[in-house]
């Protein structure tokens, strides 16, 4: 045995093998349990679990499992008409989230053309109007304000190809005022630097091609310090290691180009060991129960670090590379 | 329409009227504690009081909770169905309002299993509004939710936006927050959004002219518990607005935000708050001594707290 920092200890039996064909059948089975409870329970997450369950499919090689057109049908099936954009679930209330979730799994299979102009532009419009006048987007018209929904909105304006200065320069300055001392970020500006936060400040910036903004001496030693003893990835000092940062952690040192600051291949075990190796998925620590997740996160690490003969992930959209450059990028010749 | 919502049966109805009560009255115990066990009952819920702990514990059972959950997801859902808006219904009208009610009772308990499910949480705001349930109430269940064993609701985002939001639009007594967000950080150790709404709340008391020493003093209690860095965050923030009245001014924008069009909820200017309370750097530097000593000396795995009292001497050109 060896032991992880705070408590975590893993076995020393090396696991060599990311079990790809029991992921895919994870995937595949989670939707046909509409009897169990977590299917119900999940209801208000099924759009993010569906774009995180078809995400890791094509990252394994395996896009053909899902029925697209079934996929679409549920997509266009969640869309809100009364204030434009997507919701989790058919009748919710659409959210920045589920929004860029849905438009995610639209351009993964080639279908953003299926939504008729006037849909796209009421679609354009709820992401645009959730931009507050400082640069910052709100989540929905409850009004939670955080540099997720910062990235978010930039990340789908950008999918839809629809980024301008007006939308872009602001929300440039909101993020630029949510960096710390550390040089890593938080949800507001003040607020306590964290892992998540980074990637969707990172990545919203290379959105933006404003990358010279961020204090990359500062943040990368950062970032790397996030590895603990046992090759997990935590997301804020003296944190246990979760697979999710794995993508959050590492697709930021991808974004600046510094992967080789941590123990690739140590991670690499920690992620395999928290595989379910009997029913697939992958949990946040070994052990613990598994979800669609962290067993796209786990799987989209591996990717970017390019173990197991993966589709490569790209690390600012986290969707597949190949559909990524058809992807208008903004301030580019 | 809401005269086509199926709602669960009387029995199942006399225990969400009950559970609604227990969450949002007033608690003479001191405070209430939410727990979740995985066990067997008749009940989806109980209460006793815990004398030792001076509390109200409320035990929800996981089997009969997820066994009537369905049905509750089921009113939910029929709510919000197509080609009508509940949110039209009339005030005045005492059978619908009644009828909203009853749907209000049976959407309470997914909150306590569904951290972030947006649309419920814009429910709730509406269906507080339409059927003028004291802000007060709303304030007590927010606590349940926020101080409960459930580390995926205690540290949701949503709910925390929620009481920033709800403290900014009120006058409650400052103790009400403070013993949250203590009771809240003890449950969940480096609770993210815990600590930010600590930092929120200590910028908006000090513009509102609101002395910072008990807020001060209970911080420094929990951080001498527990090296937890938003907390000890939470702390150097405190004594930099104490001594130099230097506010995050994000926080500022987000109350005026929440008050958009309430003139009567508008801060002090930041010059009159600092002279109010304003502690002399004498005190600040006094503070950081014994800090930096109290985290050398202590039997930690960790230092990290002494960056962050690093930054406040960098801040504070000590």
């Amino acid at each position: 045995m060896f032991h992880l920092s705070q408590n975590v200890c893993i076995c020393s039996t090396i696991i060599m093998s990311l079990h790809k064909e029991l992921h895919r059948k994870y995937i595949q089975e989670l939707d046909s349990h509409k009897d169990d409870y977590a299917y119900w329970l999940t209801e208000h997450l099924r759009m993010n679990g569906l774009y995180w369950g078809i995400t890791a499919l094509f990252t394994l090689k395996y896009e053909d499992t899902f029925n697209k057109e079934e996929v679409i049908d549920f997509v266009l099936s969640c869309w809100d008409d009364l204030h434009g954009g997507f919701g989790a679930f058919p009748r919710h209330d659409s959210h920045i989230l589920s929004t860029l979730s849905a438009v995610q799994i639209l351009k993964t299979y080639g279908q953003l053309d299926i939504l008729p102009a006037t849909k796209r532009d009421k679609l354009v419009t709820f992401v645009k109007g959730l931009q507050l006048k400082d640069g910052s987007f709100e989540g929905d018209r409850f009004g939670e304000v955080d540099t997720r929904f910062v990235y978010t909105g930039l990340s789908c304006l950008s999918i839809l190809g629809e980024l301008t200065p007006e939308v872009v320069d602001p929300a440039v300055e909101f993020i630029a005022q949510c960096s710390n001392f550390d040089g890593a970020y938080g949800m507001v500006p003040g607020a306590e630097s964290h892992a998540a936060q980074v990637f969707v400040c990172v990545a919203a910036l290379a959105i933006a091609n404003r990358l010279d903004l961020v204090n990359k001496d500062m943040l990368i030693p950062w970032l790397s310090e996030r590895q603990v003893k046992g090759g997990g990835l935590n997301g804020r000092p003296e944190k246990l290691p979760d697979v999710c940062y794995s993508w959050w952690v590492l697709s930021s040192l991808s974004i600046l180009q510094s992967l080789y600051c941590i123990d690739q291949e140590a991670l690499r075990q920690f992620i395999y060991t928290c595989q379910d190796a009997v029913n697939g998925g992958i949990s946040d620590r070994p052990d613990n129960q598994t979800d669609v997740y962290h067993t796209l996160f786990g799987i989209a690490g591996l990717s970017l670090m390019g173990f197991d003969d993966l589709e490569p992930i790209d690390p600012v959209y986290c969707m597949p590379k190949r559909i990524v450059l058809t992807i208008e990028k903004y301030g580019r010749e | 329409m809401l005269d086509d919502i199926v709602l669960p049966d009387s029995t199942v109805q006399a225990q969400l009227e009950l559970f609604w009560d227990i969450v949002s009255n007033e608690c003479q115990e001191g405070r209430k504690y939410l727990i979740w066990l995985d066990l067997e009952s008749s009940k989806f819920f109980e209460f006793h009081s815990n004398d030792e702990e001076q509390r109200l514990d409320i035990v929800i059972y996981k089997k009969p909770m997820m066994k009537l959950f369905p049905t509750l997801l089921t009113v939910q859902n029929q709510l919000i169905a197509d080609n009508w808006d509940w949110k039209t219904i009339s005030r005045t009208d005492a059978q619908q309002t009644d009828k909203l009610y009853k749907i209000f009772l049976a959407i309470v308990p997914i909150l306590f299993i569904n951290n972030e499910s947006h649309t419920l949480v814009l429910i709730l705001e509406s269906m507080v509004e339409l059927l003028s349930i004291p802000n007060n109430k709303v304030l007590r269940l927010l606590q349940c939710l926020l101080t409960c064993s459930r580390n995926n609701i205690n540290k949701s985002s949503s709910y925390w936006t929620f009481l920033r939001k709800l403290y900014s639009t009120n006058s409650f007594q400052q103790s009400i927050f403070i013993d949250t967000l203590i009771a809240s950080a003890t449950i969940h150790r480096k609770s993210y959004y815990c600590w930010n709404f600590a930092s929120f709340f200590a910028t908006i008391e000090f513009a509102r002219g609101a002395d910072l020493t008990p807020v001060y003093s209970q911080v420094k209690q929990f951080c001498m518990r527990n090296l937890d860095y938003g907390a000890w965050k939470v702390l150097c923030e405190i004594i930099i607005i104490m001594v130099s009245a230097n506010t995050n001014q994000y926080w500022l924008k987000e109350f005026e935000r929440w008050n958009d069009n309430n003139n009567n909820n508008k801060l002090r200017t930041p010059n009159n708050s600092g002279r109010l309370h304003q502690k002399t750097m004498n005190w600040a530097e006094q503070e950081l001594f014994m800090l930096s000593n109290y985290i050398k000396s202590s039997q930690t795995e960790s230092l990290i707290p002494l960056t962050i009292i690093k930054w406040v001497y960098d801040k504070l050109e000590l």
